[in-house]
């Protein structure tokens, strides 16, 4: 029986025998005990609550993607045969990955630099700290790259724009966003009605469920399609299009009866509100409350991606 | 300002709107992200992954920047799973259960039943509790039915028909005109996609529409029959002369057991063999059938929502003159009692084993009620695609019951008028125990 004391999981030695025969672990000379170390790290991180818990442990080692797992402890100890099957196999789902994320290759140089990372070029404590241990086999390999390249990818746009921003607030002109620019206002009332929208609307959205809001993010601020939104949420691209329909109509329902019950407009006033919304969108830059601008339809060309 | 321009600025709204906040420590890491994206994150941690992701705009971020470098196809062997085996043989065993239901009870037409009714002598007797099956498949029809009425047994008049033809017709110009609205505006979407979003909202309001509708259009109360005709059972081998039989005599209601009565291959099979073999003794168990009939070719398409309304025919003379072919008839153990749908959507009741039928509720044009469960000769559910269940509780009037997704609906088991399973076409199941208000998944 093997033990980490920082997790206090206990795999059985014969299990550990099994599963790292199953992970085909020694093609690549990897220990057991090093093996035995990335099980018991990644039961620790899925099952904090039940690690002694028998049945449901070798489940869930039994799940794993071992085979990735041994790669990737291998790849972490610094293995060469590793390493170098690493890069045959992996480098270009990366690199196709990185191109869907831009397909200009800009994301290139963003893959190349994960390999440094990977290796481990910090140490801590006198040893090297290799990205592969954050890998727990709970997915395979392939996946867990593009999900690393995904957070690199959002934070250094998240970055970028950030300063991309700042320079253009500075500059002035023309990428401002409307709503920043005083405009004489159509209707006497438009400035509280667009403020009462923008009040009770935030209201209704953080009153949704997190499905309904998750869903609505991916569609409507990360433009992803309806297959794309599906397939994130596990529904039918059908069931996406018929709950984003529902919960756009609860939202108006929602909002509607807030602008009558909450603050006593009439239904002549709450057409008001929702027209001058339609006739000047800028006029409801909500995003202007988060320090954000608005997203679609304002740069072409630039990443999807925005801060919030 | 009209309700679709309100649903416009909504849009509008939601395009400009920056989800809340989370705090950015609490954000997924790669391995969460991986299995989230591979499906293999347990209930819980995906609750909780999806939870954060909601109020999270980061991790929104790296979840759309995951799913757009997916490969087409899934770049990994799908892990196998119960419930992805359910998803393929949901279906399949729905196929086959039509294809033995087919084979087993053959293709009666309106003219085959109307003789099986005609010459079948054996009264109604009591029925084995075990068995007892009842549902069937009913896929979809010409969209204009037989209109008749509940009890009454009274011919449709012509205003009626015109009233009820010019409503439908207002309705669909109706969506017609909120379509043309949607698809305008939808233009400035991804137009690899307008297409089918539009179709899917069209699909969505559509649904939306009818469903408001038959709340709306739902009478107060059903008026009772004319004769409470009581339940006497028969066994299951005598269905087809019971379906023939006279009305029986009217004897003191009992109510059944609990029984759902599902139609499966195994049990239309027993039924066409059972139908050969001489009749058990008489039970004190009653059972209600429930019976479905399969549609004429060159049906209506599928569509959305119900339009509730008792109609004012007798629905034998209702169907010749429609011409709405029937083809099979599912059976049930025999039962005095009984409920079947026609053409998809209309559901009538026979209180004489079948010998005649009154249409008790009727769904709009589109709607599919394809399986139907009844515990009790007072009770019975029907469900059908896109989410639609209907049931009664005391046998007469029909009340839609509010189903939490508008995915296709393969099966239904009730035990009462208030609690009853479905399944989902891709095999999941929630059970409601208070009449459908709420729903539970198993």
């Amino acid at each position: 029986v093997s033990r980490l004391p920082s997790t206090a999981v206990r795999i059985d030695a014969a299990l550990v025998a099994r599963l790292y025969q199953q992970a085909r672990a020694s093609r690549w000379g990897l220990s057991e005990r090093a093996f035995t170390s990335a099980l018991e790290r990644s039961a620790a991180k899925a099952l904090p609550d039940a690690p002694q818990d028998r049945q449901r442990l070798e489940r869930y080692l039994g799940s794993l993607h071992l085979e990735d797992l041994a790669l990737a402890c291998a790849c972490a100890d610094g293995h060469e045969p590793a390493w170098d099957h690493f890069v045959a196999e992996y480098r270009p789902v990366l690199y196709r990955s990185a191109d869907a994320l831009e397909p200009g290759g800009g994301a290139r140089e963003l893959a190349d630099s994960i390999y440094a990372d990977l290796f481990g070029l910090q140490e801590r404590d006198g040893e090297r700290r290799s990205l592969f241990r954050y890998f727990h086999g709970r997915s395979s390999l392939a996946t867990w790259l593009r999900a690393v390249l995904a957070q690199r990818q959002v934070d250094r746009v998240r970055a970028t724009r950030r300063m991309t921003s700042i320079d253009d607030e500075e500059g002035g002109g023309e990428s401002v966003s409307p709503a920043l620019v005083s405009r004489p206002a159509p209707d006497p009332d438009a400035a509280r009605f667009v403020a009462l929208i923008k009040q009770v609307l935030l209201a209704v959205l953080a009153a949704l469920p997190d499905r309904d809001r998750l869903r609505l993010g991916c569609y409507y601020r990360e433009d992803l399609t309806l297959a794309q939104t599906g397939r994130l949420l596990g529904e039918h691209e059908a069931t996406v299009s018929r709950q984003l329909a529902r919960t756009r109509k609860a939202i108006r329902a929602e909002v509607e009866r807030a602008l009558r019950r909450d603050h006593g407009l009439s239904e002549a006033e709450i057409d008001q509100c929702f027209a001058c919304t339609i006739e000047d969108p800028g006029t409801l830059d909500v995003a202007e409350m988060f320090g954000a601008r608005p997203r679609k339809n304002q740069t072409p060309g630039r990443s999807h991606i925005e801060p919030v | 300002m009209t309700t679709p321009d309100r649903d416009r600025s909504v849009e509008q709204w939601l395009r400009q709107t920056p989800i809340p906040g989370a705090p950015p420590e609490l954000c997924l890491d790669a391995d969460t992200l991986a299995a989230w994206s591979e499906g293999t994150l347990d209930g819980r941690s995906r609750a909780a992954a999806e939870a954060h992701a909601a109020s999270c705009g980061r991790c929104q971020a790296m979840l759309a920047a995951m799913i757009r470098t997916m490969p087409a196809a899934p770049a990994a062997a799908p892990a196998w799973s119960p419930r992805r085996w359910m998803m393929m043989l949901a279906p399949a065993a729905a196929a086959a259960a039509a294809v033995a239901l087919w084979v087993a009870v053959g293709r009666p037409t309106e003219q085959s039943v109307l003789q099986t009714a005609a010459t079948a002598p054996a009264a109604a007797e009591a029925v084995p509790a075990a068995s007892a099956p009842a549902p069937v498949v009913a896929p979809p029809l010409e969209k204009d039915t037989v209109a008749s009425s509940a009890e009454g047994r009274t011919s449709l008049d012509a205003a009626e028909a015109k009233r009820l033809a010019d409503a439908r017709n207002e309705r669909e110009s109706r969506a017609l005109a909120d379509d043309v609205g949607a698809n305008a505006f939808a233009l400035d979407k991804d137009k690899k996609e307008v297409g089918a979003d539009s179709q899917f909202r069209r699909d969505e309001r559509a649904n939306e529409r009818m469903r408001d509708d038959a709340v709306a259009a739902l009478p107060p109360a059903a008026p009772p029959p004319p004769v409470a005709a009581p339940v006497e059972l028969a066994r299951p081998a005598q269905v087809a002369e019971n379906a023939a039989a006279p009305p029986p005599t009217p004897i003191p209601s009992q109510q059944s057991p609990a029984a759902p009565q599902q139609m499966t291959q195994a049990q239309g099979q027993q039924q066409a063999g059972a139908r050969q073999q001489p009749p058990p003794g008489p039970s004190a168990q009653q059972q209600v059938a429930v019976v479905a009939e399969r549609p004429a070719a060159g049906a209506a398409g599928r569509g959305g929502g119900i339009v509730s309304g008792r109609l004012a025919a007798d629905s034998v003379e209702a169907l010749r003159a429609s011409k709405a072919a029937v083809a099979a008839e599912a059976i049930a153990p025999a039962a005095a009692a009984r409920w079947r749908v026609v053409n998809g959507r209309v559901v009538q009741r026979s209180l004489d084993a079948g010998s005649t039928w009154a249409d008790q509720f009727s769904a709009n044009a589109g709607v599919e009620l394809t399986i139907g469960s009844a515990p009790s000769a007072t009770a019975a559910w029907f469900v059908g695609r896109a989410g639609v269940v209907i049931r009664t509780a005391d046998g007469r009037a029909w009340t839609p019951a509010k189903f939490p997704e508008q995915v296709d609906l393969v099966s239904v088991t009730a035990t009462d008028a208030q609690s009853a399973s479905v399944t989902t076409v891709d095999g999941r199941v929630f059970a409601t125990t208070d009449g459908g208000a709420t729903w539970r998944r198993r």
